[in-house]
């Protein structure tokens, strides 16, 4: 075993999947014997459904740790970290946990518990230290969500630290153009896809709040010509997302393209309901739009449900694919399993 | 991206997956289909959560402008707009094809005649003392309309109606807390009844889910409110685990983890105020040290709690 724990790629792919097969059994993808039969198959790695609270309650537990050393008079930050990190080591070792939320939250705060412990006054460089543990922390228990923290820690330093809103701006809009490059391309490893997934989806909109917070004037040309680059960059995103077909690329133009219409309508100087009841039509006639234009899709881009797609005219052109793309292995499998005439579910005689 | 396609072709031949079930999976794995059908979803709530709130503003800043007369006119059209849209799709599909709006739709019509009715009311008085009673009209009319259309968006709308109906909504002032646990509570029970008049609508099983997270949430938290008064406090932890015990029984009956979380999360907040206000007093280190002691032995409940289910499942 390396000096690191970590699930092979194959495994934290077969996790992923796993996972994923319960949300096709609630779209109706596959049927509730196949995800018993899934979720039978040996995990070498644990996660939980309930990640989020119990990282939550674990973060709580970190603090409270902390602060109760603190009152005691221990060198609350070490100590902290020591027990917080060597604990999550623990569980990732013996326990082989992997997104299970204790172990994620365990070493981040242990890592910012030490951050928080040095000594000396509080300087902005302490968010390089917070970029750098959030970076570690991510990396070792493959939580792209923690990546994320440390570029916006670092895009926080250089606008605080320089007091560069256009260095802060174009580090973001460079981190967002590389990790989108990636996030559209097909890629193997869940962990590097879900990091230029989530950067995709987070570093935009922070620059968009980088904007805002530093940019004094909102009707000044500079403010406007952020503004401006940012609904380019939106409209990109959208672009982007809907022809590479990348949810997440969609998703951060979408997100953005509300920023900065909201941004927008705020210059327009209108009453508060006006802006509310214009934005919500619009809003609700493009949606209108959109489904009324893919009413009758079913393949490509499409408004129908996920698992409502299965119609007797799309099933022939969906069996062609797997046709040319059978697995390697038994490919002999299915008449020896199958029924003695039929096909494709409707074996007669299985 | 991720694809899972050699996934699904390895769990194919290892029998994990049938034939069938590839193919409706492929397409979407190789995005040949792509969906946005949550995307537009969230759209559409997004566009009816703004119009309701843009409208519920306009309404009070615009009273003396148009006068009640015409602002209940015009909000009662648009809702009646709303519903007959609706109305007209379900009898003539063939016209008129449902789409994912349609439930939308049909939310803000049902939210545009709760403000109307509520305007009415505080203009006209027409129920003078008993204003509250509007609340128990606005439940039945959701109610009414939730099983004709089918919607458990209603539903919630409706039952959240009946709470405000009970007093539930009442106000947060000091020495209300009592009264405000007493009648979440109240709410919590006529929420169990209707659940059980429920039974003679078998077609509208989807709704028991609706009315399990309601019982459950509006009990937990009367019986925290509770907790906090001390002149209540022992009968407040008591009704704390008695629902919590039955919503763990719950989730393992059906295998609804949330049930679970409500349950220990109850539980955690529960006992940590006990051991802090009763056992600790003002120590700091040893608030803390609760603190940590509830936390982890939350964390350890509720991962046991999941893997149980995990298993059962």
């Amino acid at each position: 075993m390396s000096v690191f724990a970590r699930p092979t790629m194959n495994e934290a792919r077969w996790l992923r999947f796993s996972a994923l097969a319960g949300k096709w059994k609630r779209d109706g993808l596959i049927e509730a014997d196949e995800l018993t039969r899934i979720r039978a198959a040996p995990a070498p790695w644990r996660e939980s459904s309930v990640r989020i609270i119990l990282f939550l309650l674990t973060l709580l537990a970190v603090a409270a740790l902390y602060f109760f050393f603190q009152e005691i008079g221990v060198p609350a930050g070490i100590v902290t970290s020591i027990i917080a990190c060597s604990a999550a080591e623990l569980m990732i070792r013996r326990g082989r946990f992997l997104h299970v939320g204790p172990e994620e939250a365990l070493f981040l705060g242990g890592l910012f518990a030490l951050i928080l412990g040095l000594p000396g006054p509080s300087q902005v460089e302490g968010l390089l230290l917070f970029a750098a543990a959030s970076f570690f922390a991510g990396w070792r228990v493959l939580n792209g969500l923690f990546v994320v923290a440390g570029f916006v820690f670092i895009a926080a330093y250089l606008g605080l630290r320089l007091e560069s809103l256009l260095l802060a701006f174009l580090f973001c809009l460079a981190v967002t153009v590389f990790s989108g490059l990636i996030a559209k391309r097909f890629v193997t490893d869940p962990w590097i896809n879900a990091c230029a997934e989530w950067t995709v989806l987070v570093l935009p909109i922070t620059s968009f709040f980088l904007v805002r917070t530093m940019e004094n004037d909102p009707a000044g040309t500079r403010f406007q010509t952020y503004v401006a680059v940012l609904a380019l960059l939106s409209a990109l995103l959208i672009g982007s997302g809907l022809k590479t077909r990348a949810r997440f690329i969609l998703l951060s133009g979408l997100l953005l393209a509300a920023a900065v219409a909201i941004q927008l309508s705020l210059l327009l100087d209108a009453r508060a309901e006006v802006l509310l009841i214009a934005g919500g039509g619009l809003l609700l006639a493009i949606a209108w739009s959109v489904t009324r234009w893919l009413r009758d899709r079913v393949t490509g881009l499409t408004a129908r449900r996920v698992g409502a797609l299965e119609t007797p005219e799309i099933t022939p052109f969906l069996a062609a694919p797997l046709l040319h793309t059978e697995p390697v292995e038994e490919p002999a499998a299915f008449e020896q399993k199958g029924g003695s005439f039929g096909g494709a579910g409707s074996s007669g005689s299985f | 991206m991720l694809s899972f396609e050699p996934e699904i072709l390895e769990g194919v031949s290892k029998g994990l997956l049938t034939e069938r079930s590839a193919r409706r999976l492929l397409p979407y794995e190789r995005r040949e289909t792509f969906s946005i059908y949550g995307e537009l979803r969230l759209a559409t709530w997004l566009a009816v959560s703004l119009l309701a709130t843009g409208i519920g503003i306009f309404v009070t800043r615009n009273l003396r402008q148009t006068g009640p007369a015409v602002l209940i006119t015009v909000l009662a059209l648009a809702s009646a707009a709303c519903y007959a849209v609706i109305l007209a799709k379900r009898h003539a599909p063939q016209r008129w094809p449902s789409s994912l709006l349609d439930d939308y739709i049909l939310l803000l019509g049902a939210l545009l005649l709760s403000a109307n009715l509520g305007y009415a009311e505080s203009q006209y008085h027409l129920l003078d003392a008993f204003w509250t009673e509007h609340f128990l009209l606005l439940a039945i009319i959701h109610g009414v309309s939730a099983y004709y259309f089918n919607s458990r968006t209603l539903l919630s709308l409706s039952l959240a109606s009946l709470a405000s109906w009970s007093g539930f909504r009442g106000d947060l002032g000091v020495g209300q807390g009592t009264a405000l646990a007493g009648r979440a509570l109240i709410a919590s029970a006529l929420t169990v009844l209707w659940r059980l008049g429920n039974r003679a609508f078998p077609a509208r099983e989807s709704f028991n889910p609706v009315f399990d997270h309601f019982i459950v949430l509006l009990s937990l938290f009367g019986a925290l409110v509770w907790l906090f008064d001390p002149r209540f406090e022992f009968l407040g932890l008591l009704v704390v685990i008695g629902v919590s015990v039955a919503s763990l029984a719950y989730a393992f009956k059906t295998g609804h983890e949330a049930f679970a979380v409500y349950a220990i999360a109850a539980l955690f907040i529960a006992v940590t105020y006990e051991l802090i206000h009763r056992i600790v007093g003002g120590n700091a280190a040893l608030s803390l040290l609760a603190l940590l002691l509830t936390s982890i032995a939350a964390v350890i409940a509720l991962y046991q709690v999941h893997r149980r289910l995990k298993e059962e499942r």
